[in-house]
């Protein structure tokens, strides 16, 4: 093998499946063979049989739908606050000046310990739900949309303003779609990142999700349930990832290697 | 009477830490005619170009003043177009976007605006590259839509900064004699910047030969060369009689900013 030496498009979507077979095969050795107690890891087939009866019996798709939407909600709501927001910092660096200190200290508050608090505020509802969404997506998003705003070429704004650019048209036209790639690059990995907190949320107090369903099969001890719930996850987060990817390549073409 | 007057303007830059001011630019002053192309020659680090970007707004000047059809300038405008030495396309639009870029800052209609972008591509040369990304554009091409996209806002002056600086020598004589080429049909006033000799003489109707750091305007020789000029031109005796007198102004302020 040379470094960076380019694979095929087909060689590449084998390569990625051989991996998840042998992903399968290690485990199955591990379960089958017996090196591993059922108790403590269920086995491929077990897994898929458990899945089966979850959707089935339990109707385990609407708790699948109810994370998803708590998911989208609370990354939406802290998308439409941290782009303004974000995009005010990269352009104004007064305005960068007053809010990144504050906003690089509260990126660093976990998520996940807002909990009990946020309970207590808003209760067990959804509504605490998505304001841990919130709290755990809302300052990443704003520090890294006003980077990826902030770092543009100082020529490419030299020659905005030669061509009679005002400023704020310097700002609409020349940071914003030179940052846009890359903002939503952003969005798609804090996304991913959204996905940890849904399911800590719905740990405690919650009476659906998969987060949920994931407590209920651990009070029955039910591997294969857990097991099938993690999968899941992984499955909407490479769905979602492959959604972002061909949006982004559709709309910035110029931006592709 | 002149179309821009630059009356000594000069230009140090403030100290760094623990270091001295440095001054780049001794008070300078030029008078530059309507119609005239101007070639401002010089050795790297000179201050030639900051001059430019002072008379293009982007720098301001520590003293003197810049009149622009006698209008004092301040700040960047759409009446000094200006193109750089690096690429400078934005990167997310066409070559048509590119050149209608400063229209859209105007106010002109669309459609307008594509028509006056498609003329521009066209005397540039890129009529079948209007709906191309720049990065689908080798540097000459990219250089082209930068003057196109300067002219299509019809500037009082066109100011360039060593524009075919970083282009290949072939490519280098063509998009000389394509700037000649439209200077000679649209009669611009256009201030040059190159360290390139031979290219200052090519270009222009006089060249400002300008001194090593801290810079000023050593001398200032009319090209009496005729219109149009083909690149043969760059053998003949006057322009090989130019080139040496040149060379000798230059070489002796290269020395002198080498000890």
């Amino acid at each position: 093998m040379k470094p960076l030496q380019p694979v095929s498009a087909p060689a590449r979507i084998g390569y990625g499946i051989a991996f998840f077979a042998l992903f399968v095969a290690l485990w199955s050795v591990a379960t089958f063979g017996g090196y591993v107690q059922k108790l403590f890891l269920a086995d491929p087939l077990t897994m898929v049989r458990e899945g089966y009866s979850l959707l089935v019996q339990y109707g385990f798709a609407f708790d699948i739908g109810m994370t998803i939407w708590r998911v989208v909600g609370g990354f939406v709501l802290a998308v439409i606050v941290a782009l303004p927001l974000g995009i005010m910092m990269g352009a104004y660096k007064r305005i960068e000046a007053f809010l990144e200190p504050f906003v690089s200290f509260a990126r660093y508050l976990p998520a996940s310990a807002f909990i009990p608090l946020l309970i207590l505020w808003a209760g067990i509802g959804e509504a605490q739900k998505l304001l841990v969404i919130f709290i755990g997506s809302v300052f990443q998003l704003i520090l890294m949309i006003a980077v990826s705003v902030g770092s543009i070429r100082r020529d490419l704004v030299d020659a905005a303003y030669t061509l009679g650019a005002t400023d704020t048209s310097v700002v609409r036209r020349v940071l914003l779609p030179n940052a846009a790639p890359e903002i939503a690059e952003i969005f798609r990995l804090v996304l991913g990142w959204a996905w940890t907190y849904v399911i800590v949320a719905e740990l405690i107090g919650s009476s659906s999700g998969i987060g949920h369903m994931i407590t209920d099969s651990q009070a029955l001890l039910n591997t294969g349930q857990i097991i099938f719930g993690i999968i899941v996850i992984g499955l909407i987060g490479l769905v979602s990832d492959f959604m972002f990817k061909a949006v982004n390549q559709r709309l910035f073409p110029w931006a592709q290697r | 009477m002149s179309k821009l007057l630059v009356a000594n303007v000069g230009k140090i830059f403030p100290a760094q830490a623990n270091g001295q001011p440095t001054r780049a630019l001794m008070p300078t002053s030029l008078d530059v005619g309507d119609n005239d192309f101007i070639a401002i020659l010089g050795p790297s680090g000179c201050g030639k170009s900051t001059l430019l970007r002072i008379i293009g707004g982007l720098e301001t000047a520590s003293e003197g003043k810049i009149m622009l059809d006698g209008v004092p300038v301040s700040g960047p405008g759409a009446d000094r177009g200006f193109v750089f030495q690096s690429y400078t396309l934005f990167p997310w639009l066409t070559v048509a976007e590119n050149i209608a870029f400063g229209l859209r800052e105007k106010g002109v209609a669309e459609r307008e605006r594509l028509d006056i972008a498609r003329g521009w591509a066209d005397r540039v040369g890129l009529s079948s590259f209007v709906d191309h990304f720049p990065k689908q554009l080798s540097g000459g091409m990219q250089q082209r839509t930068a003057i196109a996209r300067a002219l299509a806002n019809d500037p009082k002056i066109l100011l360039l900064d060593e524009p075919f600086g970083a282009l290949d020598n072939q490519t280098r004589a063509l998009m000389q004699e394509m700037l000649l080429g439209i200077w000679e049909r649209e009669r611009k006033t256009v201030l040059f910047v190159t360290h390139d000799i031979e290219e200052a003489i090519f270009v222009g109707s006089r060249v400002v030969v300008m001194s090593a750091r801290p810079g000023r305007i050593k001398a200032d020789i009319a090209v009496d060369l005729p219109h149009p000029r083909p690149y043969t031109i760059k053998t003949s005796p006057e322009f090989v009689a130019l080139k040496e007198r040149l060379v000798e102004e230059i070489r002796s302020e290269v020395m002198a900013s080498a000890h």
